[in-house]
């Protein structure tokens, strides 16, 4: 794996924030988890990944946030190079169906967590996305098996063997 | 009624004047002419031209008529001939037929009187008994035909001269009679109007009557109907007692136009013009009246003129008093229309009143029920809430004691500890240590490991991994991760219920069940727990508190919490949801307390101003923005309530909503109901 896939969690709150970190947990053997309390910090993580060799695989984003709605930082967001094609999950309470059709059509949001969450639903939507991500872009998967969606990757590798 | 008379309206006997000087052929004369007048003619016999004179100008003075004179040829003052030249130029004698009484003269003598006019006849003497009557009879008839101004036929039809003289005196009585009725008629309106309505309807019925010869009047039962509306008319009703009620029926409802001014005479204008009849006629009470045919109605007035004026001036006072009467009516209909129109204003008034009454009342009723709900809510969320924050302390106290009985090694122990107190990091300074630890430890996975366990300072995190060099590093790491995440876990447990429950207080004391008005509110409980319940919608609005030192209020705090709400929520609506939001209270007054509510909006256009607090107001056209319009109505009929008022004052990038409370400290002085302190 010459490349670091990145897990992005926005969220404010610091009781809440933890708890989501502790969640993703599992993942964290092969992806690298990072957090940020606001857009303004998410923004500069993202941009810190340039030199850093790493990918923005995954963002988990709340939608109230200080000073700005997730939404409105998606849509940002899907407008930076290295970002577009990283998968957008709104993990909200409070977001309304303007907002939500918003991210959507714009933002190219990939899913929806309500609060509270369950871990399980939680581990469940970022391991497909993920799955996702690296089927489209990693060329090495089989570091991913332990953590993913392994049949899919199992299938994807078979395919690509024959493919060659 | 007989014309009224007088002696001095008597008609005259005719005069017949005899002059003669001769006293045997005089008095012969005039006997013969008293006997063949039979007393209708008065017989004068005077001696000679003077006292002819004066006879003639005393019955000229006295207006009674001449038809003859006859003059003797020999008069002691000359000649007969010459007297009647004379005479013939004078007014008195100028109807007067003239006769000269005379023995045969010359021929030729007469011609000059003949040619003068002056002579109508001769009687020559000696005289038959027949030819002086035969003289007589023609003279008279030719005076009377030619002397009564309208040629009577009646005068041709006598042959002898007392029949003659009859039918003189008729048609001078006659004419006598039209003379006064003539008279009369000049006069004939004044004559009535001293009389009152009611003398002319029975001037006009007696008159009628008598033309009619008193026919039998007609009895009608009360109720009858006289005539139907629409009826062809062919005589009148004159009604002689009773009252009569004129009506028309008005889509199946019968209407009374006229009844007191009604009149007497009944149909006449239906029967004058024409036409149906325009009203229907019903006895009110019993009634007597005759029922007189056109044809007899139209000879009765043509042959007493006396008769057509009482009726003219009956009719025309009863149609002046139908015409007031519908002039009157017009002016009922005017006012009652008036009237109707008020009335019906002030319904629609009424009934918008209501329908704004009804919406506020929905509207609160709604908040009611949302707030009991809430409370209802707030309250059973505090049995597992009390529950959760005791457990939360439990294992806070329960998790050291065991890891301590169970003798776990210090450092985890100290893991649990720090995780338990621990102000969490920024996921800044995580990044910033992580990276600082990687470079050190030269291992990213080892770094993420030490920094999960808690271990952040880069000489210890590098002393512990000499220390577990060789051991089962990233196990022991693993249980002072796991150890580090319990304190945590249990440090956000409670500051995590902590908040909960502030909300949950929040919410109760927000939607409490409506506590009526209580003395002693402190208005910054309201204010700041509204502030906090809707905080999700102040993320992006800096709230800057300005409370000044204020009393306490006499108010219902919930309602006092929808105000807040409701300005509140306008405030970061207007601002877009982001800005400044700025909380004042003060005292500028005695005895009231104001809270501001300030936002750094666009402001509300003055022509809005006027508007903002009535019901359904919307900024946007055929849409009702309930969020603007029922909202600040409700906060206005709130503040009433509450003896307060509520006032807006804005201007672009600047609007203040004030509520002004009275005070509810003995010491502040209560205002005396005056809910406008600053008397505007």
């Amino acid at each position: 794996m010459e490349r670091q896939v990145v897990i992005l969690c926005v969220e404010d709150e610091a009781e809440v924030r933890e708890a989501l970190l502790r969640d993703l947990q599992p993942f964290s053997a092969v992806f690298r988890i990072e957090a940020a309390v606001d857009a303004d910090e998410a923004r500069e993580v993202v941009e810190s990944l340039d030199g850093e060799k790493a990918d923005l695989g995954l963002v988990l984003c709340d939608h109230r946030l200080p000073g700005t709605t997730g939404v409105d930082f998606l849509v940002d967001l899907n407008g930076r190079k290295g970002a577009r094609e990283a998968r957008k999950v709104l993990v909200t309470g409070q977001a309304g169906l303007e907002d939500t059709v918003r991210a959507v059509n714009e933002a190219g949001l990939d899913h929806y967590i309500a609060k509270p969450w369950t871990p399980e639903a939680l581990q469940a939507v970022v391991r497909n996305e993920l799955t996702i991500f690296v089927l489209a872009g990693e060329r090495d998967l089989k570091p991913f098996l332990p953590v993913l969606d392994a049949p899919r990757i199992l299938e994807a590798i078979a395919q690509r063997a024959s493919d060659q | 009624m007989p014309p009224p008379t007088s002696p001095s309206d008597a008609p005259h006997r005719l005069l017949l004047l005899v002059a003669s000087g001769d006293a045997d052929r005089r008095e012969r004369l005039a006997s013969q002419l008293r006997d063949l007048t039979r007393g209708e003619a008065e017989v004068v016999a005077v001696t000679d031209a003077a006292p002819a004179l004066d006879a003639l100008e005393s019955a000229w003075r006295a207006g009674q008529p001449v038809p003859m004179m006859a003059v003797d040829e020999d008069l002691p003052s000359g000649s007969g001939r010459a007297l009647l030249l004379t005479l013939h130029r004078h007014p008195s004698a100028e109807a007067t037929r003239k006769l000269l009484v005379a023995e045969l003269l010359p021929p030729g003598s007469l011609n000059e009187t003949l040619n003068a006019g002056a002579l109508q006849g001769r009687l020559t003497v000696p005289w038959a008994p027949d030819e002086l009557e035969a003289l007589v009879f023609r003279t008279v008839r030719e005076w009377a035909l030619a002397a009564l101004p309208t040629p009577d036929p009646t005068l041709e039809v006598p042959r002898d001269l007392p029949a003659l003289l009859e039918a003189i005196a008729a048609a001078r009585h006659r004419m006598l009679v039209r003379a006064r009725e003539l008279k009369l008629l000049k006069r004939s309106f004044f004559v009535n109007r001293g009389l009152s309505d009611d003398e002319v309807d029975q001037a006009m019925i007696a008159e009628l009557g008598q033309a009619l010869g008193h026919p039998h009047p007609t009895r009608i039962p009360a109720g009858t109907v006289v005539f139907r509306e629409g009826d062809v008319v062919e005589g009148i009703w004159v009604i002689l007692d009773g009252s009569i009620s004129l009506v028309q029926d008005l889509d199946g409802e019968e209407v009374v136009f006229h009844s007191h001014t009604a009149g007497r005479i009944i149909g006449l204008l239906a029967l004058a013009t024409r036409r149906r009849m325009f009203f229907s006629c019903r006895a009110d009470t019993d009634v007597t009246a005759w029922k007189v045919r056109f044809e007899d109605l139209d000879a009765a007035l043509q042959t007493n003129p006396m008769l057509s004026v009482h009726f003219v001036t009956s009719l025309i006072r009863s149609l002046a008093r139908r015409s007031r009467r519908a002039v009157d009516l017009q002016a009922d209909v005017k006012r009652l229309n008036r009237d109707l129109a008020e009335e019906r204003n002030q319904l629609a008034e009424a009934l918008r009143n209501l329908k704004s009454a009804q919406t506020l009342l929905v509207e609160s009723e709604k908040m009611a029920v949302l707030g009991q709900l809430v409370a209802g809510v707030a309250h059973e969320l505090n049995n597992p809430l009390a529950a959760i924050l005791r457990a939360a302390d439990f294992i806070r106290e329960d998790v050291q004691r065991m890891l301590e009985a169970c003798g776990a090694e210090a450092d985890v122990q100290a893991a649990v500890a720090r995780g338990l107190a621990e102000t969490p990091r920024t996921t800044r300074e995580d990044r910033a240590l992580r990276s600082a630890l990687t470079r050190r430890l030269k291992d990213a996975g080892l770094a993420e490991a030490m920094l999960r366990a808690g271990v952040g300072d880069p000489d210890t995190a590098e002393r512990l991994a000499r220390e577990l060099r060789g051991r089962d590093d990233r196990a022991h790491l693993a249980r002072l991760e796991r150890a580090l995440n319990l304190g945590r876990a249990v440090r956000n447990l409670q500051s995590a219920s902590g908040r909960i429950r502030g909300l949950v207080d929040s919410l109760r004391s927000y939607a409490q069940p409506d506590p009526g008005i209580q003395t002693g509110i402190d208005v910054l409980d309201g204010l700041e727990d509204t502030v906090r319940l809707f905080g999700h919608q102040l993320r992006k609005v800096e709230v800057v508190r300005d409370y000044g030192e204020v009393a306490r209020v006499a108010a219902n705090p919930a309602e006092l919490n929808q105000i807040w709400t409701n300005l509140i929520t306008n405030a970061v609506e207007a601002m877009g949801g982001e800005g400044t939001l700025i909380l004042r209270t003060d005292a500028p007054e005695p005895g009231w307390v104001r809270v501001r509510v300030e936002d750094r909006g666009p402001g509300i256009p003055p022509d809005h101003l006027e508007r903002i607090f009535e019901l359904n107001f919307t900024t946007r056209k055929g849409r009702v923005d309930f969020g603007l319009g029922l909202g600040l109505a409700i906060c206005r009929n709130l503040a009433d309530r509450n003896r307060g008022r509520i006032e807006v004052a804005s201007k672009p990038g600047c609007t203040v909503f004030s509520v002004w409370l009275p005070a509810s400290d003995a010491s502040g002085g209560r205002p005396d109901g005056n809910p406008n302190p600053q008397g505007s």
